[in-house]
Parts: C-alpha cells; structure tokens; sequence
C-alpha cells in the first residue's frame, strides 16, 4: 500500500531552478548564467542534475599563485565546471577547492564588473557607477596633479604576484616612480635573503626520494605548492621520515612527527643538530670539505649550543635532538631540509633561514636524488621587447636602499618600512597618490589601524581589482579587472620538478565591463597621454595587444599560440633531472667564494653576524604569542568571500589549547576578545590540543570593513588588527608572530 | 564487537530489524579480506571507491568539486569530508574521513522506499534516485545509516551521491576522484581483479563505515578512524569531530 503523500515539488514548493539557492544569501541569485535544471528522462534514467559537457577549453588556475593546468567546460558561453588537467606534469590532474571554486568567484555576485566612483567618504561605501571613459579621465586627472605637485615620484604602485603584474610594474616605470611595494616582504623575503647569502639561491626538494624531510612551519598539505603537497604524501608512502616544527599542528604536522617547539626559538633547535652532527662526526666530511666555506668557524660557533641548552629554548627534548641528528646522518644524503616558503614570522628570520641551507650542508643533502637541488630550468619563453627605455627615476622615497637595507631586493620595497616612513614624515619626499593592483594592504600588512592612517594621508587611491575587498573599499576609484577565466596572460614556465608553458586564456567572455588590466593601463595612458607630454608616451609604451605580448614569448619555442590555445600547455622532450654538478664542482654557487658559506661572506660585509648568532627569546607573561597561517580552502585575504569556500569555513576561530582555556574559563565555540596592544578583535574560540599553551592561532583574511562583500562581512577578525609591525631587520620582511595577546572573556 | 555509533540509534537498529535487512549484517568485520570482494566473476562491472585516508589531507576539494559538478544546492552535501582530531597535547593525532553514499549492495534507503522505481540499485551497483518518481516522503533520508541523503530542495526529491553517473557515461572519473591532487581516492570496478581498484582492496588491509549495520557498503578506506559525526564525545577523552556538513549547526 503506498501512502498518500504529495508528490515531488510540492514539499518545498521551489521551483526546479536547481542554481537560484546556490546563491541563496547573497541576495542576487537571479543574475546568475547558470543553467536551470533538466528534468530527468525516466527511460534513460538519467539523474537530474546531467548536464551536457559543451566545450572542454584549457587554461590556467588563478585562485592562488601555483597555476595549476585546468580544464573548463563551458556550455554556451557559461562556465559549468572546472576539472583538473590530468596531462599536466604538475598538477596530474588535480585542482583544489579553491579551484574547484573559480566559477564563484567567475559569477560572484559581489564582483564589481564596472567602475565605481566614490561619492561618500572613503570606506562608507557609497559609490556611483561610472563609465570607462570617466573612469579614465578621473583617475588621470588625479595622478596628473599629483604629478603637477610631487611629480612622478609621488606616486607609490602596490601589487600581488601574478602573471600580468608585469605591465603594472612597467606603467609605473615609465610613469616615473621608483616607489613600488610588491608581495614579497608578506612572504618570502627573509628566507631568500639567507638562502642566497648562503648558497645563492633557494633549492626545490625531491620530496619523493628523500627518506627524512624536516619541515619548519611550512604547511605543504593546507597551503599547497604543487607538486610539493603531492610528492610528500608520496614520499610518506615511500616510507619518508617527516618531522614538522610547529607551535602549531597543521595537517602536515599530523602526518608525521611533530614537534610542537616553542614560539621562536627555531634557530636554537637548527643550530643544536649541527653541534651534535659535528660532535658526533655524523656530517658528511666529503661533501663540506668540497663545496662549503667555513667549517672551522661554524664547528667553533656551534660548540656553545648543545642539545641541553636546546632543551630550554625550545622545549624539545634534548635527547629528541640527539635522536633526530642521528637519524638525519643515517637517511643522508637523501634527507630535505625543507626551505618554506612564508617566512614572515620573526625579526631575525632571515638569520634563523641561513641555518637552512647550514644544516643541509652539513648533512650532504643537496644535488643528489632524494635531496635538496637547483633546478636550472630546461624551458623558458622568449621574453618581449618593451622598446622604449623607462625613464631616470629619483631614488626610493622611503630609504629602502643599499644604505638601510643592502642584502633586500630593493625594486620589491618593504611594507613596514615603507608605511613607517610615510606616517613617521621620514621619507625623503612625499607620495600621495596610491595605485594598487589586487593587493589587499589593510588584511595583509600588520597593525591595520596604522595602513588606515597612511591611506588617510593619500590624495588619491585606485585600485585595480575584481572585488570590494577590504582595501579596495577604501579607494577613491576601483577600476574592474577580469577575472583569470576571462583573459590572456603571459606564457609562464613552472620553477620545480616539471617542465612545460602554460597557457592562461579567456575560457568565458568577462563579466559586465571589466576589462583586462593590460586594456585599463592602455587606456588609462591614454588620458595621461593627453594630460602631459611624457618622455615615453603610453601610447608608444604599450602599442601592443596580449596576443603579441605571448607571440613575441613564443618565438623561440617550436610551439604557436594557436597549438598552445588547444593544448593548454607544451611539454619539451626530455624531462627529468641532472644532478651532481655543484657536487662535483662543475657548477658554482652564486656566492662570493662559489660555495656554500657557513660563514656568509656577504652578511659580513654588510654588518651582519657572518654566523647565525641566537637571540634568547622574550616573552610577555600571561599573554600568548599570536601566529598566522593557512587553511587549505583559503588563499591569502583574497577568497573567504567565495560562497563555496566561505560555507566551508564561515568565520575564523581563535585556536586555544584546553589549558589555557581551562584557566580563563572559555568554552570551545564562545566568543572571546582578543587584545593585543594596537588592536582588540571579537572572535569564536576554537579549543583545541593541537596549538601549544603559550601560543594562539589565527588565520587571515576574515574581519572585513567591506559591506561589499556580503558573505563575508560580520564574520570572524582580522589577525592583521592585532598584529604589531615588527620586521625582520635584515631583509624588512614583516614579522607577523612578534605579537603577544590577550584573551577575554567577552 | 559493535560499532559504538549503534548504541546512539536503538529505534533504526529495530526498524532495520523489522524489515529483515539486519540479517546480513557482517557482524563486527571491520577489515575485509579483499580478494573475496572479486570472487563475483561476472562480465557486468559493479563500481566502488576505494579511499586512503592516509593521502587524504582535508582539503575539500571533493567537498566543492562535487557542489560544482552536481549543482548541489547549499547548505546540502553529496560528498563532504570528517575532520577527527583525538588526544590531548602534544599527543594528538588528526585524521580525515571523506563521505559520500556509500552505495550499498543491502541499502535500507531502496528497502524502505514506497515507490516503485523511485529508488534503485542499478546493475553496475550505484543506488540511484529519479526525482521524477520520488514522493519525498523522507524516509528513505531517515533510514540511511550513512547520513548520505538529503532533500533536495529544488526538486522535492530526495538526493545522494551517484558517483558522478554523468559523468562515467562520458568516460570520466566522478568529480570527487578527479579533483584530488593527492590521489587518495581509487574509483573502478570491484567485480574486474585486475582494476586498481581492485588491487588495492587485495593488498591493503581496507575497512567500511559502519559494518554492524550490514549494508555491504561499496565505498572502502585504507587506514579509517572509525568515528563519525553521530558520535558524542566519549567522557575522559578528547575528541573532536568537525564536518562541513554542520557548519549551520555548529557549537
């Protein structure tokens, strides 16, 4: 007997619109290009959510910086569905959430796919809907006259990695300015700074092959860099060692050792396993009698720093020291002593780093299979001809020179320095007018309350994006870009393991307006062009189309852009790595003495300590050290809006250890304060074992000032609110774990 | 030995009972011997998944991949994933349970259903729903032991995982396989020895989510922490379950 109920439909009484309560919440469900529902066909019993492949277009990803290969299949005109490219050597096939997430962020209804002009005071966000053309003459007419006033120099350019920073980097040039801020002192800085003082550049690992892999912070399983997250869950099933040194258990941790090391002391845990490596004459004699410098010196430096002494620091065992140092000689030289990657986290970083490539010399793990290597790069593409000659410009207005800082890469700038330098009135001249591209300053640089002050000194602020984020909200005029799915970019070549170009082409026609940020500069040198005479007119500069641009990169490979278009990407014969020149001599370290240098050559020079000397560590009684970092869904504070990755994670947590929050009476899931002394944030607690007692955990990118982004905003805090503008003092890479806090119960 | 999760559900364990789907139940057979998996020598191919939780790191790429692929409505889950973290500092361990229908040889969702047709297993082993002829009647969301269907509010159906059904007619993988990087996810056909699928279930120790409920799951793990979401927290000992699929639940 069948009981009597309402048949399909009825209960909810919706529609079959499957797509409309995808974006339930965020209001603008209706505008959304996506298919309605099919009704399934009962004879081919077929599911109801079928839909027809369409087009198969490859490209490359751009919700984070890795550019994995992508398959899209649009079906006319709308993107349905993003695959991984299963014949790309680096990716194999696989995307992540947040690519899996591109089509939100295609079709996300808080995009901005037309200029806005504001028309309210700066972040109240109000805003009036301008065309190009004014868009153009508004924006030039600012920088003109803060030309007219400051010239050129006045001007400061801020960008993120990407693929088309490129013409961003060169408007600014030829525009005259030597004042750029670029994405490094938020990552990497430091650590290039001492893995180039001391070996001359930064190595790729053979994650695969190695049988012991020592990891400091870096997350390789939560913030990817393909093919690294791959090949260690390979080299684990290899029967890989992994031992993580974090106050924090991350993914990674918890698929190996981990090590839950207190707040800064790392460098006293890397210089005690060279003490027991040379104490016991577990090191590998061939190999630093053959390509190091200064092993005399480092023997005698590190004699004070025994595993005892490690013990205090770090709160590691010493007799887990002496373990580890044993079983690091018994795998060499197939062991990686893994480089990372955001290094922002102290003020001597860039010294703790140096240790890095220290510890790997000793050890012989490097240019050899399972080990540490230099890839040299089989493949490049050709690179364009800009023609003209950027113009002479005056010196950095912030000092971020040889003088101040001579071992940073100067063209990059320092955020730290650079904002103190403008809010302090200590920099050489003044720079009012602010261009950014995609660069999310207030939820990226540390202490936001002082990156609002210096945008309150700016006469003028554009940015160049796809969404209100929390910086853009903040401008004076956004200016749509188009999103990575949407355009052509230059041709790139992976730095790693694999070899080949990818291609990153338009798979849908751009949303609304937006334009490319190669169209915005063109146009936006236009208007300049009729403002004043520039030694090297826009019109001049950038007289070419994306197309040319890739064409000129494709000249001296045997590969067309129309192949390339079809394909998504080109595999040159003969892959595979050569190894053993450095080993064996034949090839020089890019260092002063052409090898691996114990004592840096070059630190000395510039009045650092030549070895890496170790701070004791201060801390600030019944407060906890505030860390950063990543969940896997996440990039950066650019994506927590996505409607898809934001309903995996809605907010962000404060991670606390039961301890602790036994102490102060917190519950796992309450709302907690948390102080710090420039800033307080309201934040959910999430209690956990997996963070150390003198510590506490929170990701990036939530808080936002932006009503614009509606999905996001009222949900979690900011870190950068709470955290102080420390830096690292040799490479000004910001350090983001310099903050101490406190929790409160609301 | 029964699964702790059985002892929270004493009404379905009698229903189930009731309707006689119990009797086959692989009492207490947390690992099965792989090779009696292939010992069906039929020509037909009956599909599994295979998922080493080992390489799985919680990434949610199946999580969103599947949302893409299926036009899962929000707030509902085809294939979401388990995040357990057990133990106290620094002795703690972190592990990950993906989760999609399991497909079950004995599904109680297909026994219960009052529909004819409505619900199904179709001769390649893929419990599938038509919405055309589903009533919505939600027993058959009650009756998984799983948790791995759902009323689909857009068609008044109820709604699961079909391993991508779409999709392996055009000869793809289904989304959730293809999009993991880390290749912790083995689709094929359990009734062909020589598929990978089948190699791995024969070489590795492999296990099934909730064997006391005699489903016959065809959805295996390498290497699975036996705990889910219905779980409480056992008293003297920490342990934490977080899955997307509760976020509007949560705490």
């Amino acid at each position: 007997m069948k009981p009597d109920l309402p048949k399909q439909g009825a209960p909810s009484g919706l529609s079959r619109r499957g797509f409309l309560t995808l974006c339930a919440g965020a209001g603008a469900g209706a505008a959304m290009p996506w298919r309605s529902f099919r009704a399934a066909s009962r004879e081919l019993k077929v599911p109801a959510h079928s839909w027809s492949r369409g087009e198969v277009i490859p490209s490359t990803c751009n919700m984070c910086v890795n550019r994995c290969g992508i398959q899209c299949h649009v079906v006319d005109g709308v993107l349905e569905k993003i695959d991984g490219d299963s014949r790309n050597p680096k990716t194999a096939g696989g995307t992540c959430a947040k690519g899996q997430a591109g089509i939100m962020a295609l079709y996300d209804p808080d995009r901005i796919t037309h200029p806005l002009i504001r028309v309210g005071n700066r972040g109240e966000g109000k805003w009036r809907r301008a065309s190009w053309e004014e868009a153009f003459e508004y924006t030039a007419d600012h920088i003109d006259k803060i030309i007219e006033k400051h010239g050129p120099e006045g001007l400061l350019f801020s960008s993120c990695t990407d693929l088309t920073e490129v013409f961003f980097i060169k408007f600014g040039k030829y525009l005259g300015t030597p004042n750029f801020a670029r994405h490094a002192t938020l990552c990497l800085a430091s650590r290039n700074v001492g893995y180039f003082a001391t070996m001359g550049g930064v190595p790729d690992a053979d994650l695969v092959n190695a049988k012991y892999i020592l990891m400091f912070g870096a997350n390789r399983m939560e913030s990817f860099e393909l093919p690294h997250n791959r090949d260690l869950i390979t080299g684990l099933q290899n029967g890989a060692r992994l031992v993580v040194v974090d106050p924090r258990m991350t993914v990674t941790a918890s698929k190996g050792e981990w090590l839950p090391i207190r707040p800064r002391t790392d460098m006293a845990l890397t210089l005690a396993l060279m003490h027991v490596l040379i104490k016991e004459d577990l090191y590998d004699r061939e190999f630093v009698a053959g390509v190091t410098t200064g092993f005399e010196e480092l023997k005698a430096h590190v004699k004070q720093y025994t595993p005892e002494w490690a013990e205090k620091e770090t709160g590691i065992p010493a007799r887990t020291i002496v373990r580890m140092a044993r079983e690091m000689a018994a795998a060499a030289p197939a062991v990686v002593v893994y480089p990372g990657r955001r290094s922002s986290w102290y003020t001597n970083d860039a010294q703790f780093r140096r240790t890095l490539p220290m510890l790997m010399a000793l050890l012989g793990a490097f240019d050899t299979r399972g080990a540490s290597f230099f890839n040299a790069g089989k493949v490049k593409p050709g690179s364009f001809d800009w023609e003209l000659e950027p113009v002479e410009v005056p010196p950095r207005f912030d000092g971020f020179d040889e003088e101040k800082f001579p071992l940073a890469h100067h063209e990059d700038g320092g955020y730290i320095n650079l904002r103190d330098s403008i809010l302090n009135g200590t920099g050489k001249y003044p720079v009012k007018g602010w261009m950014l591209y995609k660069q999310n300053t207030l939820a990226s640089v540390a202490d936001s309350a002082k990156t609002m002050r210096m945008m309150e000194t700016m006469d003028f602020i554009c940015a160049i994006d796809i969404q209100p984020s929390q910086t853009a909200w903040m401008a004076d005029i956004i200016l749509p870009e188009t999103l990575y799915l949407e355009r052509l970019d230059p041709l790139w070549t992976p730095s790693g393991t694999t070899q080949y170009v990818g291609i990153r082409q338009p798979v849908v026609k751009p949303q609304g307006e937006a334009r490319t940020l190669l169209e915005i500069l063109q146009g936006l040198g236009a208007a300049l062009d009729k403002r004043r005479e520039f030694e090297t007119p826009f019109s001049e500069v950038f007289n070419f189309t994306m197309e040319d641009y890739v064409d000129a990169q494709l000249k001296k490979l045997p590969v067309d852009r129309a192949t390339l278009a079809k394909e998504g990407l080109w595999i040159p014969p003969g892959q595979g790595l050569e190894l053993g020149a450095y080993r064996s001599g034949s090839k020089q370290f890019k260092t002063p003495s052409g090898k691996i240098e114990f004592v840096s050559e070059r630190f000395r020079r510039n009045g650092y300590d030549p070895l890496p000397v170790y701070e004791p560590v201060i801390e600030e009684p019944g407060r906890q050290r505030l860390v950063t970092g990543r969940y896997a869904w996440f990039t950066h504070a650019s994506n927590q809006n996505n409607i898809w990755l934001n309903a995996l994670h809605p907010e962000n947590e404060v991670w606390i250890n039961p301890d602790l929050a036994k102490e102060k009476k917190i519950e796992d899931g309450e709302y907690v304060k948390v102080r710090s002394p420039v800033g307080e944030i309201r934040i959910m607690a999430y209690v956990t074992p997996r963070i150390r007692k003198d510590t506490v955990f929170i990701t990036h990118g939530f808080g936002t000032n932006s009503t614009g982004q509606t999905t996001l905003y009222g949900k979690g805090g900011a870190d950068q609110v709470l955290m102080q503008d420390r830096a690292d003092t040799i490479s000004n890479n910001q350090a983001l774990h310099e903050t101490f806090v406190e929790i409160v119960m609301l | 030995m029964t699964h702790p999760t059985s002892k929270l559900r004493p009404q379905r364990r009698e229903f189930l009972k009731g309707l006689g789907a119990a009797s086959a139940a692989v009492a207490g057979a947390t690992t099965l011997p792989g090779k009696a998996l292939a010992t069906v020598s039929e020509k037909k191919p009956r599909y599994g998944m295979l998922i080493d939780t080992r390489r799985c790191v919680g990434c949610h790429a199946c999580s969103v991949s599947c949302r893409a692929e299926n036009k899962v409505p929000m707030k509902k889950h085809r294939s979401w994933v388990e995040s357990l973290e057990r133990g106290t500092f620094p002795d703690v361990t972190l592990n990950f349970v993906p989760r999609l229908c399991n497909q079950c040889s004995e599904p109680p969702c297909v026994a219960i259903c009052p529909e004819e047709n409505a619900t199904y297993i179709r001769d390649d082993g893929i419990v599938v729903i038509d919405p055309e002829t589903c009533v919505g009647c939600k027993r058959c969301v009650r009756a998984c032991p799983y948790n791995a269907r759902f009323m689909n509010p857009d068609t008044g159906a109820a709604d699961k995982c079909d391993f991508c059904i779409d999709r392996l007619t055009q000869g793809m993988e289904p989304a959730c396989v293809a999009s993991c990087f880390n290749k912790a996810r083995i689709f094929g056909d359990l009734n062909d020895p020589d598929s990978a699928i089948s190699r791995m279930i024969a070489t590795n120790t492999v296990s099934v989510l909730h064997p006391d409920e005699g489903t016959k799951p065809n959805v295996f793990y390498i290497g699975l922490d036996e705990v889910d979401e219905n779980d409480i927290r056992p008293p003297e000992q920490y342990l934490r379950i977080t899955t997307q699929r509760k976020q509007n639940l949560r705490r």
